[in-house]
């Protein structure tokens, strides 16, 4: 699996991930997160465009990825996720619990800093 | 939310998504030419709404009998196929077609979009509230093995990936999604080595399927000592579906994961949530819980 990490011109952290999410890979982004992400402490954007096939460990990572960023007050929002992928989401009926938006453009990052602050 | 418009080569066709219901514009004539084409159109459509959808005909301003056998042929393939239908915004030109061939108390018809939709919300809550979860029943016919293909293998985690796959690869490529396929026949074999075999090789995995246009059915049989919590897996799904029914998010979060003793943080916890969602015709156990199998109707 490959990762880039960069910064977009309003300031958020977006990381672009490539390659499959599953049993055997899960790791290296639990990983990343553990050595890099988790200190940053920021909101972070996960851009899923690349990720083409995802099963329930991989699930699971991002569960568990979504909940440490919740635990310490930031947000893990979920981009441009491929139709398939989202299908598995969606199956778990974990649509409505993990924040998955379309473009980052369709982020309501107001609304979350009120969600921080509140 | 997207919204495209399609020149088919006699039909033109919006089509949207509203809480998650696909929702098609048909405009013009539904005619002898356009029949079949709209007839095919549809079943895409019910596959990306996740076997929901609307059918707006305010924008029809005529229709044939032709037309009307395809509005009547697609109510019968959804009663076949268990899929959510509405035609709404029906005109009174059409309305009276309908009158006069007697359909128009037959037909699904809903005055608006959104009155479909929420129909559609009632009829999914009726069906989630009757759901079963995960069965056990030695003699369900979806354990007939009969005509089905059959392999051993003794892998352990590594060669999941790779099996899944060959096995998927047997199914027909005009099925859509055959991503999920693949995924979802790893998650069965995943807890078959995992959690049945202990990720033991010298201990097998009798995989059988059989695969066609319309379904694929799969029978997992490890040689472990079986589901031992299957109860209370069916438990906690209920749980959880109830927190999802009712729309408490929040407290979904304690139920995003069943982990047990043996559960190891690469366990996702999730597999057969999704699993009683796909396999939409059943996941059944035999007696001792370590022989599973699961069907689907595409549609």
């Amino acid at each position: 699996m490959d990762f880039s990490l960069k910064k977009t011109a309003s300031g958020h952290i977006v990381l672009g991930i490539k390659g499959d999410l599953d049993l055997y890979s899960q790791n290296e982004l639990k990983e990343l997160y553990q050595r890099k992400l988790r200190s940053l402490s920021r909101d972070l954007i996960f851009d899923m465009d690349m990720v083409e096939y995802l099963d329930s460990s991989g699930v699971g990572c991002l569960i568990n990825l979504y909940q440490m960023q919740k635990a310490s007050g930031f947000s893990l929002y979920f981009i441009r996720m491929q139709s398939q992928v989202f299908k598995v989401i969606k199956l778990t009926r974990l649509d409505q619990v993990l924040k998955i938006y379309k473009t980052i453009d369709e982020i309501p990052f107001n609304v979350a800093l009120g969600e921080r602050t509140g | 939310m997207s919204s495209r418009a399609e020149r088919l080569s006699t039909l033109i066709i919006n089509s949207t998504q509203q809480d998650g219901v696909q929702v098609i514009t048909v405009h013009d004539r539904i005619d002898l030419y356009s029949a079949n084409e709209l007839r095919e159109y549809c079943r895409i459509q019910w596959d990306l709404g996740d076997g929901k959808l609307v059918i707006d005909l305010g924008n029809v301003d005529y229709i044939d009998s032709s037309g009307v056998g395809v509005l009547l042929s697609l109510y019968t393939h959804s009663q076949k196929r268990n899929l959510s239908l509405a035609f709404v915004n029906i005109s009174r030109d059409i309305e009276s077609v309908l009158r006069l061939t007697r359909l128009n108390g037959f037909l699904p018809i809903f005055p608006t979009v959104e009155e479909a939709v929420s129909e559609f919300k009632g009829q999914a809550e009726h069906q989630s509230a009757n759901y079963h979860g995960l069965l056990v029943d030695e003699n369900s016919p979806l354990f007939e093995e009969n005509g089905m293909s059959t392999g051993e293998f003794n892998i352990d985690l590594s060669q999941i990936r790779r099996l899944s796959n060959l096995i998927a690869q047997k199914a027909p490529h005009e099925i859509h999604e055959i991503n999920l396929l693949e995924q979802q026949i790893s998650e069965l074999i995943k807890n078959a080595v995992r959690h049945g075999n202990k990720n033991d090789k010298n201990k097998k995995i009798v995989v059988s399927w059989e695969f066609s246009h319309h379904h694929a059915r799969l029978i997992v049989e490890d040689e472990g000592e079986g589901f031992q919590n299957l109860d209370e897996w069916n438990e906690f799904y209920r749980e959880r579906l109830r927190c999802h029914r009712e729309g408490q998010f929040e407290k979904m979060m304690d139920y995003l994961s069943f982990r047990t003793d043996e559960s190891v943080p690469d366990d996702g916890g999730n597999a057969m949530f999704a699993a009683v969602e796909y396999w939409n015709q059943g996941v059944v156990y035999n007696d001792k819980r370590n022989k599973v199998a699961v069907k689907r109707h595409f549609y």
